[in-house]
């Protein structure tokens, strides 16, 4: 689809500023630093535009003129929260803060256990389950492997030591053991995990690459 | 016989004292024989002065005196301050010498030299012998070098009768009496000691006890005292006939005393000396300049003038020795003006300058602190009270002396304010002019210093003038204490310390200045041009792989489990379900976010599935409408008007999306339109998040990929649940796909490509593939070039030694 009129106006300006964005490869200057103001200038207005009239119209106001006194609940807590921009009273601001924390708090917690550590110490064992049309053997060795790599990498966060031994403050021969397995384990997944955030950010820029060339191709007329 | 002149007020005194009768200065000895004075009191001197001549002490310590201070020495700070500290001792040890002649001269109620002459002698000694045996601590060792010989026996039948003669009253003296209560104290309350003479060996006997060497040379005895008791220097061990404080003098004794003026001085000192300030105002005498004296003292200023030592002896302090004048001794002391004026006369005349036995007042003042001064510095005795001055007539005060003022009462209790007034046409110190060099050299806090007495000076601290004033403000100098403000002021520094100081600075400050500036530089176009290159690398390389390497990228023969898992849950979700859509990322990441569910919404388009879009970050809902955008130009058909609902910003994260899990409907009431859910077709069925066919987070952070897992999954019943990552967060995402959490994956670019494979469409994901594959390999070699150089050389990458 080749853009026209507007779509063709917001194509060049988006192009313009990739191009500036492209700039601090020679460094910090203020082209860069230009687009980066911009960028935030324009993310926080629309942030602005988007919370006026996906949150605060359609949850509070509107319940409100329709005689909901439930939201006067959280507008009070908001309208303490607004006390934190003065330091004198900002010790107001403490009670809807703490409400928040609180309730963060709780739903991290218990997220974590439902979902995480039941959830993973299900996976672990389903791991030995083997599927249709799949060898057990197969199913064995994935379901170890991933077992020995679980416990290897809980194993090398094992700090504790005997007390009153000879060896105090030295792992045991089993743990030691475990944790030389899962400091492999961890290498390994720490290497992924960088591969992918450079596969993530090359990704970006071939995504914009590819925008300047489709932009210079649409321009050239090709 | 000469007269002595005082070394230090260089007044006259008889031949035989050994002191100034007028400022307490030890006199030097006399080595030569003195003519006889006709004075009966003279002649009376004589004897006892040869009797205190056999004491080879006197001499010994007062030539020694004399060879140790000579004119125009240097003498230092230390040696003036243990001369201080010395002079002060010695007072002390006068006053208790006095204290001993008092005591002993109180025995008996007739002094001994009395006794003596009247050839009663023997036998007043075999009484004192019966009276009582002295105590073991006041026996005085066989070796004390403290030997007193006996009483000389000079028959005085001829004085003694001239002395009776001087028992009549006189009106001057009476009218002392009168105004000093003390004197009229009964003789009763006057204590006496026993006199252990007897006991004592003849080599160790006391002088006579009137013997007046002995009591205006207590500073030459002490070093002895001190050299036999070195064990307890706090107890002072009294030879026999000493006795502690606790004594008043003999009524008959203090007559004798009034009757001599040397024995008046005596005792004043030896009662003054109870009171500290007192004491300094006594030996403040030798500091005053007295060049001009005007010795013509009347009777009537001589009786004046006794009046100060009436009101010391009747201060309630001097409990020790109290001064007692009765009758008889005010008596006695009508002859004594009359033959003793002109003695007096003779002494006050001075006609030499001070002596090499004293040291200069400003210089003791200079180099001692303030405390030490105020303890130590002699005090004119007569700036001690009003009287004294206004006794003598202007005419008479010398020059020196007329410039002072009447002491006030206030300035009186300043130690610093009875600092000796200097005449202004005297002397002064020239003010030091300093050449540059040394003025430069100067510290600055002695500058300050300096400054500061000079400003308590002008608030009136320091009343005396300016003299007085910047002698103590070397004091305050001196006593300063504080951090320096500049260490390096006083330092000596050569020439070829310079030249080499100089040269090291020099050399520092073009190394700094070359290797900063190099090194800025240099690292700053290292960087610059390090960082373009890559960049230039990267972006020549991403558009190649665009452009003319496009088509020769490795295709993907194996497609992942959890794209495929992915695609088939697509593929098996009813037509009239729903698909919620929920945007969970950052706007920079949305190109990668579209290369990777670009494909995946195709599908649902290409399905005809109901689209419902929630956004967790404001901006995802207008980037996830734009794909859909996207995808109708692949999609024609699809009618998203009527199919995509975007329920817009959903704020709360990890509480929203827990409270999404409990209920939909009561949690999304709205649309991005503000239109009612429940109004909606495509949402009109839905209560829970199980009610949809499927939900797709599209997010490219783990914790936002875990938190939807976490709160939402549990609450799915069979939902499938989808994920749509970037590639970064796909490894901590894939151990829930493992577990079955999470029912398919969808996972960067690759994850695109392998859906668009999958689906048989070329993609943007396709078509930017070989660019990918190529960064890939770039980025690779840059990652395992890095790590060899690391390896080889550590040094050049900056990173730990082991």
């Amino acid at each position: 689809m080749i853009p026209t009129g507007l779509d063709l106006v917001w194509v060049i300006v988006s192009f313009i500023l990739t191009v500036l964005v492209f700039s601090y490869f020679l460094g910090d200057n203020a082209v860069y630093r230009f687009v980066m103001a911009l960028f935030i200038g324009v993310s926080a207005g629309y942030f602005a535009v988007v919370l006026i009239f996906q949150v605060i119209l359609p949850h509070l106001v509107v319940p409100l003129i329709s005689g909901n006194r439930l939201v006067l609940v959280p507008l009070v807590l908001s309208g303490l929260l607004m006390f934190k921009l003065s330091p004198r009273f900002s010790r107001m601001g403490n009670i809807p803060m703490a409400y928040l924390v609180g309730v963060g708090a709780a739903i991290a917690v218990g997220g974590a256990v439902m979902g995480t550590l039941f959830g993973q110490l299900k996976g672990a064992w389903s791991a030995f389950l083997p599927s249709s049309g799949e060898p057990p053997f197969l199913a064995y060795l994935e379901g170890g492997f991933l077992l020995i790599g679980t416990l290897a990498s809980l194993a090398y966060f094992h700090f504790n030591a005997k007390k009153g031994s000879a060896t105090s403050g030295k792992r045991t021969v089993l743990v030691a053991i475990f944790a030389w397995i899962g400091k492999i384990f961890i290498s390994i997944t720490l290497g992924v995990v960088f591969a992918s955030v450079l596969t993530a950010a090359a990704t970006a820029l071939i995504e914009r690459t590819d925008f300047i060339l489709q932009t210079i191709q649409l321009l050239a007329g090709k | 016989m000469d007269k002595r002149p005082c070394p230090i007020c260089t007044r006259q005194n008889e031949p035989q004292e050994t002191h100034c009768w007028f400022c307490h200065a030890e006199l030097p000895p006399v080595s030569t024989d003195q003519p006889q004075s006709s004075d009966w009191l003279r002649g009376l001197r004589q004897d006892q002065d040869a009797t205190s001549d056999n004491n080879p002490i006197l001499p010994a310590e007062s030539t020694e005196s004399n060879e140790t201070d000579k004119p125009d020495e240097f003498v230092p700070d230390w040696l003036s301050r243990i001369r201080s500290k010395e002079a002060v001792e010695r007072s002390e040890k006068k006053a208790q010498e006095d204290k001993y002649w008092a005591e002993k001269k109180s025995h008996s109620g007739v002094p001994d030299w009395l006794q003596s002459l009247n050839e009663d002698t023997a036998e007043i000694k075999t009484n004192n012998k019966n009276d009582s045996a002295p105590p073991d601590r006041n026996k005085v060792p066989s070796a004390s070098p403290i030997e007193e010989p006996s009483t000389t026996s000079v028959s005085g039948d001829d004085w003694l009768e001239s002395l009776k003669s001087w028992q009549s009253a006189d009106e001057t003296n009476k009218l002392i009496q009168s105004e000093n209560p003390e004197i009229t104290e009964s003789p009763a309350e006057i204590e006496f000691s026993p006199q252990p003479d007897s006991q004592v060996s003849p080599e160790i006997l006391p002088e006579p006890e009137f013997d007046l060497r002995k009591i205006f040379s207590p500073l030459v005895e002490e070093p002895v005292i001190e050299l036999e008791k070195p064990a307890e220097p706090q107890e002072v061990v009294l030879p026999e006939g000493f006795q502690p404080f606790d004594i008043t003098f003999d009524e008959t004794e203090i007559q004798e005393t009034y009757s001599q003026p040397e024995q008046v001085d005596s005792d004043l000192s030896s009662t003054v000396d109870s009171q500290p300030q007192v004491e300094l105002e006594i030996e403040s005498a030798p500091v005053l300049p007295n060049k001009n004296v005007d010795n013509q003292f009347s009777i009537e200023d001589l009786a004046i003038s006794l009046e100060p030592i009436k009101e010391y002896s009747s201060a309630p302090p001097l409990e020790s020795a109290q001064l007692i004048f009765p009758d008889d001794q005010i008596n006695v002391a009508q002859p004594l003006d009359q033959s003793g004026l002109a003695f007096l006369n003779d002494q006050i005349d001075v006609t030499q300058p001070q002596t090499d036995n004293q040291v200069e007042p400003e210089e003791i003042i200079e180099n001692v602190s303030a405390d030490e001064v105020s303890a130590e510095i002699p005090i004119n005795p007569f700036k001690g009270d009003d009287l004294l001055l206004e006794s003598f007539a202007l005419d008479d005060l010398p020059e020196w002396l007329t410039d002072v003022k009447p002491i006030e009462k206030p300035v009186k209790e300043k130690p610093r304010s009875v600092t000796p007034e200097v005449d202004d046409e005297s002397p002064r110190p020239e003010k030091g002019n300093l050449p540059v060099w040394l003025a430069a050299l100067r510290p600055v806090e002695a500058v300050e210093m300096a400054a500061m007495p000079d400003e308590k000076a002008q608030e009136g601290e320091t009343p005396d003038g300016d003299q007085p004033a910047k002698v103590m403000s070397g004091i305050s100098a001196a006593t300063f204490i504080g951090k320096p403000s500049d260490l390096g002021g006083g330092l000596k520094v050569s020439n070829r310390q310079k030249t080499n100081a100089a040269l090291l600075s020099e050399i520092a400050a073009n190394a700094e200045t070359v290797e900063e500036s190099e090194k800025n530089s240099a690292v700053g176009i290292t960087n610059t041009l390090w960082r373009s290159l890559l960049a230039l690398v990267f972006v020549v390389v991403a558009l190649l792989g665009g452009t003319i390497f496009n088509g020769y990228g490795l295709q993907p023969a194996l497609f992942p489990g959890e794209v495929v898992h992915t695609f088939d849950r697509i593929n098996s979700i009813a037509e009239e379900k729903t698909v919620l859509i929920a945007g969970d990322f950052e706007a920079g990441f949305a190109g990668e976010i579209r290369l990777t569910s670009q494909a995946l919404i195709e599908h649902i388009m290409r399905r005809n599935l109901n689209i419902a879009l929630m956004s967790i970050n404001p901006v995802d809902s207008a980037l996830l409408a734009d794909q859909i955008i996207r995808g109708l130009t692949f999609v024609p058909t699809y009618q998203a008007v009527g199919k995509v609902v975007d329920l817009g910003y959903f704020p709360g994260g990890a509480i929203a999306v827990q409270d999404l899990g409990n209920s939909f409907a009561n949690t999304v009431r709205l649309t991005a339109d503000l239109v009612a859910t429940s109004s909606v077709d495509s949402l009109m069925n839905i209560q829970n998040m199980a009610d949809f066919g499927a939900i797709i987070v599209i997010t490219d952070k783990a914790e936002t990929a875990r938190v939807w897992i976490e709160q939402l999954q549990p609450t799915l019943n069979g939902t499938p649940l989808l994920m749509v990552t970037s590639a970064q967060a796909s490894p901590l995402i894939q151990p829930y796909y493992q577990s079955g959490q999470v029912s398919g994956i969808v996972s960067g670019m690759a994850g695109g490509l392998v859906y668009e494979r999958i689906m048989g469409s070329a993609g943007e994901a396709g078509r930017n593939h070989s660019s990918l594959q190529l960064l890939s390999i770039l980025m690779a070699a840059l990652v395992l070039g890095g790590g060899f150089i690391s390896l080889v050389k550590p040094e050049s990458t900056g990173g730990k030694r082991q």
